[in-house]
């Protein structure tokens, strides 16, 4: 056994429990995938350490909170189904055959001074196919989006479930945020938006989030917006999709 | 869309098996491995982080990493419960050490106490009572001076470098109790598993 050995075996019990520094953990696990004695020893070791996470009082979460849960898991589920259906070549239906509660009509403009200028552009930008699920067994609506004039380089989709009264956006090829910025989901109805949410990217250019309670809305729109300025929209307005 | 129950099929597969089907988008495979773990999942959120609301906003954001991520799972990481529980835990711990200044979670730790002897668990942990009873005795036997380094590590989120200091001994002090601490209730854990065969 080498010197390293010994000084990474000594820090098993801490990253064990959670407690080593990142650098340590990776040094650990890195090791462990070659040594079987390491490997053996830290697995044994979170295996113990789990005992602590079970040794608590037990508290029921509230009912609340797997129903927000699953809104968002059925929707997701149901988008996965639609862009499976669209990579297997299922055709994109002009028209949806099923009423949603939802008005699919044109956008008002936002009562604000300082969006109007980039709303005229934002319609230049859409680009939205209307499809539903060709099998029946999952009534969602799904828009493939692309970016506004501010970012055109933007694409993604809206799966609306009438179902669940949600609204999964998923977005790609995103501008990369300034350090104090976030992603803001908007929900607009009779040309008044209201914050729907800040979300964080993904992965490198995408992101993801989840709308619910959209019965009435006219629009989703998507800014990059400082996070300490969310009570109305502010330019870059990323996307732009009248429901 | 239906928000039934999941079918008494799906309830009747091993967390391994569900969770091949979430990997493929089964959602009601999902609510099974949900119903099965989120209260143990939410305790552990809760004594870590001490707020109700923190503690759900901290299992659904493990929960959704677990229905988003699901191949992250691997065998060699234990039992599917104890990968999620790791999950909860190392969010947890970030949330911890990015919010609250030390002083603080010596704070919340003031607060934090192990699971006493004659409170019910076993069918919440789905472990039998005579394991539960043994890990118990164990946590509860711990020299005080390892249970406190398991507690400021495990509960409190800090570093093996943040208890040295604030307990004022060596490192290699704190990490040789953390060990003897971890052994102690491996001991406990494989006394426990003998017994219930």
């Amino acid at each position: 056994m080498t010197h390293e050995h010994d000084a990474l075996r000594d820090l098993i019990a801490p990253v064990a429990l959670g407690a080593a520094d990142p650098h340590e953990i990776a040094r650990v696990e890195a090791h462990a995938s070659e040594c079987a004695v390491c490997r053996e020893e830290l697995g044994s070791l979170r295996s113990a350490a789990a005992v602590l996470a079970v040794a608590v009082p037990q508290r029921e979460p509230s009912p609340d909170l797997k129903a927000s849960l699953m809104r968002t898991v059925r929707a997701e589920a149901a988008e996965r189904a639609a862009g499976a259906a669209v990579e297997a070549g299922a055709p994109v239906a002009a028209t949806r055959p099923r009423r949603s509660p939802l008005r699919w009509i044109g956008l008002h403009p936002w009562p604000v001074v300082a969006v109007v200028a980039s709303l005229a552009a934002l319609l230049l930008g859409w680009n939205i196919a209307l499809q539903s699920g060709s099998d029946g067994s999952e009534d969602v609506t799904t828009l493939s989006i692309s970016g506004t004039a501010d970012a055109p380089g933007v694409t993604g989709r809206i799966v609306y479930v009438p179902g669940e009264d949600t609204a999964v956006v998923r977005l790609s090829r995103l501008p990369q945020l300034e350090p104090d910025d976030a992603y803001q989901l908007w929900v607009i109805r009779d040309g008044v938006p209201s914050s729907a949410g800040l979300f964080e990217s993904t992965g490198p250019t995408e992101a993801q989030t989840v709308a619910t309670g959209l019965e009435g809305a006219d629009a989703l729109a998507v800014t990059a917006q400082p996070r300490t300025s969310r009570t109305m929209p502010e330019p870059p307005i990323l996307i732009e999709a009248a429901l | 869309m239906s928000a039934d129950p999941p079918t008494t099929q799906l309830t009747r597969l091993a967390d391994e098996d569900l969770l091949t089907l979430v990997e493929r988008g089964d959602a009601e495979a999902f609510e099974v491995v949900y119903d099965r773990h989120s209260r143990v999942a939410h305790s552990l959120a809760f004594r870590l982080l001490g707020d109700r609301q923190a503690a759900e906003d901290l299992v659904q954001d493990s929960f959704l990493a677990v229905w988003r991520g699901a191949g992250g799972y691997s065998p060699a990481r234990g039992s599917v419960r104890n990968w999620m529980l790791s999950i909860v835990h190392n969010r947890g711990v970030d949330r911890l050490r990015t919010l609250a200044a030390i002083s603080r979670r010596q704070q919340a730790l003031e607060q934090v106490e192990l699971r006493r002897p004659d409170e019910p668990d076993a069918a919440a942990l789905g472990i039998g009572r005579v394991m539960a009873g043994a890990l118990r005795q164990e946590l509860s036997s711990l020299p005080n001076d390892q249970f406190d380094v398991l507690k400021l590590a495990y509960y409190g989120g800090l570093t093996h470098h943040e208890i040295a200091e604030m307990l004022g001994v060596p490192l290699g002090t704190v990490k040789s109790r953390m060990r003897l601490g971890l052994e102690r209730l491996r001991r406990g854990l494989g006394a426990a598993e003998a017994a219930t065969i």
